[in-house]
């Protein structure tokens, strides 16, 4: 259109608007000379310029819409309230925060504006006040705090901890963490988790993109709570297009939730420990194991795929994730803190035991008298030199197996197993360890690849009995475990081989496969042999084959006659006595043996007593002479002194740490008692009763939730083995759980009716069931006509029933009898209902164990 | 805060046919409209009307220098602020009509009870389309309906601004509220 036309249409229509309507057509028709086309134009524009547009000015509705849109960034610069805005850190779901000065406490502090605002929505607003000050009150160091609620300009915002770092969402984008790295982030978030569970907060959006790594890789976890207060607009939003999205932010959100989340129910803490699992999850295998690419697909996996746990990591690790990863919140970890413990324990699994720290402390004994805080400060840098340097080894030996196809060989492969751990241990700068039980896989070979990994060693030594054409051969081979290759391998003849010559002659070649060199004292000792009668050595080998089964009665007897078949063949043999004490000293109870405490206990003090005056270095006998003071003297002092001598012999004698982790449990010294229940743990990692004797000891601390978690664990790896299912049940009676503890006890017994009797009682007693209470008692009585039942047996079902003068009857001729459980008479929780009773002092007393 | 001077630098290029100098203005001028509206929104709520042009006027005063600039540059101001008002709007607009439609996420967020209605929406982007046609037919008119639609401005600001009688204005207006209304039509 030129510019005269359309000066023309605007002439003619300012003049035909000045006229009557039924005038106009006629004017519009000689004005435009009769253009048709020219006429309808302008008469368009007459009757359009009757409608309401543009009446209203849209200004105010434009600042409206300025007043609530935000443009990422636009902040900065400005000032709002007492804070300077200086920078925009992030923009999310919930809003955009900004990096601010706060004027008055002249501090950085970080401002997040809320997407959504609350308007008149003041009940909101309070809420959220008193979720941030239940926030703000937390002081975990691995939350980020809150310190208020703002409200400037209109605007709401959250003032709160300035933290440098970036999100391990970014720090995961150069891939997975190291295992350390990802265990000590995990512990930390535990940590927050933890602290806000234990004050009702549930977090609900644990994402990685909540969580904030400093530059010296401190954890902080931010928006504790507001997810519930702050509708990320991808939910405000319910269309289906939006389902097929693949934008980043909503997926990051929809990623991490939980399976009740995802399903719009209500959530408590465990959906945290859900979420919590895909961040740790993902730290180690560096990937969201449901993320797909849409939402509703991650939606889907959440809720019904199982996570691929098929990832290089060691066991407990996987464990702990796929605890965290249960669909169904009831298997999961309770609450944060118990997630926390696990990470713990494993964390500590995977250090250099304490027991090093203890080695080390032999080479700065002198420093002791000059101040116990120096010490422990060198201890702690001896550690950490031992950590740098390459000069000290690690090995672990595995069980060698026995594919001979004759299973009375067993004792020759276990029995030289220890006695290459015993040759190895004596070599301080090689850590050794041995676990009495295997890995298996699924094939049930051996896993080597995962011994090295659970056992954090350099080397592997295994082995394995062969019969090949009628001769005896030993095949060992040392493998590295950081590349899997083979350092050694060797076959050994045994038909003719002297065992002695046969250890010092591995012994030997492993030490220079590691690159070590046997230094002179280390050389006497490892010369030294208990016995020069190689049938003697068999005949021990096998006892101690016996003694290391199961302990029940029959495994126990036989051990008995090979070790006193070795004495008999060597007089002299010490170890061979240790042997034997160590049989009596367990067998004055129902399971294990006939014989009252005080034969078995005369027993295995005199045969103790018989090993040390042969051989006082020996740490075997140190121990037994320990577990004699601890069981049946309740001579505390000398237990532990002799404990501490066979540890100070042989740091790395497993026994010695779980007979000592027992009497610092009897003493209630529970934190020692754990460190050292942890050692045993570590030292024969594939040990069931190692096992079962950590968790007791955090049952004896009154950790019970612990324990709980801990059996549950074991458990879920291991039904078979019955102490395991006897601790989870008292673990259920201490937490009130009185029918979960007699359907454990009740199945226990159909396998084992020896098994958990006095319990099964007790929680009946509890259970209000009274006559099932006494057909129990009967049943001890009717035992009792057969071996000696320890009267205790009976006092704990008397207490469930709540017969406190029938308890402490039995009580007493148990402490009478000197049976060995009366020295666990304050660490037993299962007598605590009579803690409060004067007889109960009067008991503690005559057992040593009441305070001066 | 940007130095003010900066803005009445810019302002004065700008007056003088600077285009890269509007690049400039335009996000400070934003800004300190976008604060305002913050702020006056607040006091609208408890019960103050909201008086926009003087609000834009308030923003002038607060980020040019006046000692240095003359009446024209005041006039480009409200041009400015005019314009970033339109944007405004269509951007919103179109981000409620796409979410509407069920579009992606929008970056902005939008509180739960409208501003716009939906038809409103509609009206807003059809007539931003029209007002593009319309300035390329008669670009004054579209500047006649910025400043006095989107800045708010009177028939005699609107006069002063553009240097034109307020006869002018009238008929710009009437003319162009006229043919904005049939184009519009013929739209929706």
């Amino acid at each position: 259109m030129s510019s005269d036309q359309w000066q023309r249409i605007e002439d003619l229509f300012h003049a035909a608007s000045q006229l009557q309507p039924s005038d106009q057509l006629d004017y519009l028709k000689r004005e435009s000379g009769d253009d048709p086309s020219l006429v309808a134009e302008v008469q368009s524009l007459i009757e359009a310029s009757n409608d309401a547009l543009l009446e209203t000015p849209a200004v105010s509705l434009g600042f409206k819409v300025l007043s609530n849109i935000s443009k990422p960034g636009a902040l900065v610069g400005r000032t709002i309230g007492h804070f300077n805005v200086t920078k925009l850190l992030g923009a999310g779901g919930m809003g955009e925060v900004y990096l601010a000065t706060d004027q008055k406490l002249e501090r950085q502090v970080a401002l997040k504006f809320l997407n959504r605002g609350f308007g008149n929505d003041e009940w909101l607003r309070s809420q959220l006040i008193l979720e941030a000050r239940a926030v703000a009150q937390l002081e975990n160091q691995n939350i980020c705090s809150i310190h208020g609620l703002e409200n400037e300009d209109g605007q709401d915002f959250i003032a709160m901890q300035y933290v440098e770092g970036e999100t391990l969402q970014s720090r995961l984008t150069l891939g997975p963490l190291s295992i350390d790295l990802a265990l000590d982030f995990a512990e930390q978030i535990a940590s927050a988790l933890s602290a806000a569970h234990e004050h009702g907060i549930v977090h609900r959006d644990v994402k990685t993109q909540n969580i904030i790594v400093t530059p010296d890789d401190q954890i902080k976890v931010l928006d504790f709570g507001l997810a519930k207060f702050v509708k990320p607009i991808e939910q405000t939003q319910n269309t289906t297009e939006l389902d097929q999205t693949s934008a980043p932010g909503i997926l990051g959100t929809v990623a991490y939730m939980s399976p009740e989340q995802a399903e719009g129910e209500e959530l408590d803490a465990r959906s945290d420990i859900f979420s919590f699992g895909i961040v740790f999850y993902e730290m180690l295998a560096g990937e969201n194991p449901f993320l797909c690419d849409n939402k509703s697909k991650t939606l889907e996996a959440i809720k019904n795929d199982a996570p691929d746990l098929e990832l290089d990591l060691p066991r407990q690790l996987l464990n702990i994730l796929k605890r965290c990863l249960e669909k169904n919140r009831n298997l999961r970890f309770n609450d944060a803190r118990t997630l926390k413990s696990e990470i713990k324990a494993f964390r500590r699994s995977r250090e250099p035991s304490p027991f090093f720290t203890w080695v080390q402390s032999r080479n700065f004994k002198y420093l002791a008298a000059a101040a116990a805080v120096l010490l422990v400060v060198i201890l702690a840098s001896s550690a950490f030199v031992y950590q740098k340097t390459s000069s000290v080894h690690s090995i672990a030996l595995l069980q060698i197996q026995n594919r001979s196809g004759d299973a009375n060989l067993d004792y020759l492969s276990q029995g030289l197993t220890r006695s290459l751990f015993d040759k190895f241990s004596y070599l301080t700068r090689l850590q050794v360890k041995a676990p009495s039980t295997m890995p298996f896989d699924n094939e049930q070979n051996v896993d080597l690849g995962r011994a090295g990994r659970d056992l954090s060693v350099e080397s592997v030594l295994s082995g394995e009995l062969l019969k090949h054409d009628q001769s005896l051969l030993l095949r060992l081979s040392l493998l590295d475990t950081s590349n899997g290759g083979t350092k050694w391998q060797e076959e050994f003849n045994l038909d003719a081989a002297n065992m002695f010559v046969l250890q010092d002659d591995i012994t030997r070649k492993v030490v220079s496969s590691l690159g070590l060199w046997i230094i002179g004292g280390e050389r006497k000792r490892l010369n030294k042999h208990q016995t020069d009668n190689d049938e003697a050595l068999r005949k021990y080998m096998q006892g101690r084959q016996f003694a290391g089964l199961k302990r029940s009665r029959e495994n126990l007897q036989k051990a008995i006659g090979y070790f006193e078949q070795a004495i008999e063949l060597d007089p002299s043999f010490a170890e061979a006595y240790s042997g034997l004490s160590d049989c009596y000293a367990v067998m004055n109870n129902v399971a294990n043996g006939p014989i009252a405490p005080s034969v078995a206990m005369a027993k295995a003090r005199w045969n103790a007593q018989q090993a040390l005056d042969l051989d006082d270095s020996l740490p075997e006998a140190h121990t037994s002479l320990g577990i004699v003071n601890l069981r049946f003297d309740w001579n505390w002092e000398k237990a532990e002194s002799e404990f501490k001598r066979a540890i100070e012999l042989k740091p790395v004698y497993a026994p010695a740490h779980f007979w000592y982790s027992n009497l610092l449990s009897a003493l209630g010294r529970n934190d020692e008692a754990i460190i050292e229940s942890t050692i045993s743990k570590d030292l024969d990692p594939y040990s069931l009763l190692a096992e079962q004797n950590y968790g007791r000891s955090l049952y004896y601390a009154r950790r019970t939730t612990e324990a709980q978690d801990y059996f549950a664990n074991l458990i879920s790896q291991n039904d078979q083995f019955l102490p395991f299912q006897h601790m989870m049940a008292l673990v259920q009676l201490q937490l009130g759980h009185y029918q979960s503890a007699i359907d454990i006890l009740e199945r226990m017994r159909r396998n084992d009716p020896l098994y958990g009797t006095a319990a099964l009682g007790y929680a009946y007693g509890r259970a209000g069931q009274p006559n099932k209470a006494q057909n129990i008692l009967r049943e001890l009585d009717d035992a009792s006509n057969r071996d000696p039942v320890p009267p205790h047996e009976k006092a704990i079902v008397y207490i469930g029933m709540g017969d406190k003068d029938q308890a402490f009857n039995y009580l007493n001729q148990s402490l009478e009898q000197r049976f060995a459980s009366m020295a666990f008479l304050n660490a037993d929780p299962l007598y605590d209902d009579l803690r409060s009773d004067v007889r109960f002092r009067e008991l503690e007393q005559r057992v040593g164990l009441s305070l001066p | 805060m940007s130095d003010p001077s900066d803005i009445t630098e810019l302002l004065i290029r700008w007056s003088s046919g600077d285009k890269n100098a509007l690049e400039k203005l335009m996000p400070l001028v934003e800004r300190e409209l976008h604060r305002l509206a913050h702020y006056y929104m607040r006091h609208e709520h408890i019960g103050h009307t909201l008086q926009t042009t003087a609000l834009i006027n308030e923003a002038f005063l607060r980020l040019v220098d006046q000692t240095r600039v003359q009446w024209q540059n005041r006039a480009h101001f409200f041009g400015i602020a005019a314009q970033i008002m339109r944007r405004v709007l269509l951007n919103y607009a179109r981000d409620r009509h796409r979410q509407k439609r069920g579009g992606h996420a929008v970056q902005v967020s939008l509180s739960d009870v409208a501003i716009i209605s939906d038809d409103k929406s509609a009206e807003l982007i059809a007539l931003d389309e029209a007002l593009e046609r319309l300035a390329e037919i008669d670009l004054r008119k579209t500047r006649v309906v910025e400043l006095r639609f989107y800045g708010g401005l009177s028939v005699e600001e609107t006069a002063e601004v553009l240097g034109v009688s307020t006869i002018t204005v009238n008929r710009d207006w009437k003319m162009a509220k006229a043919w904005l209304s049939r184009e519009i039509r013929n739209v929706l």
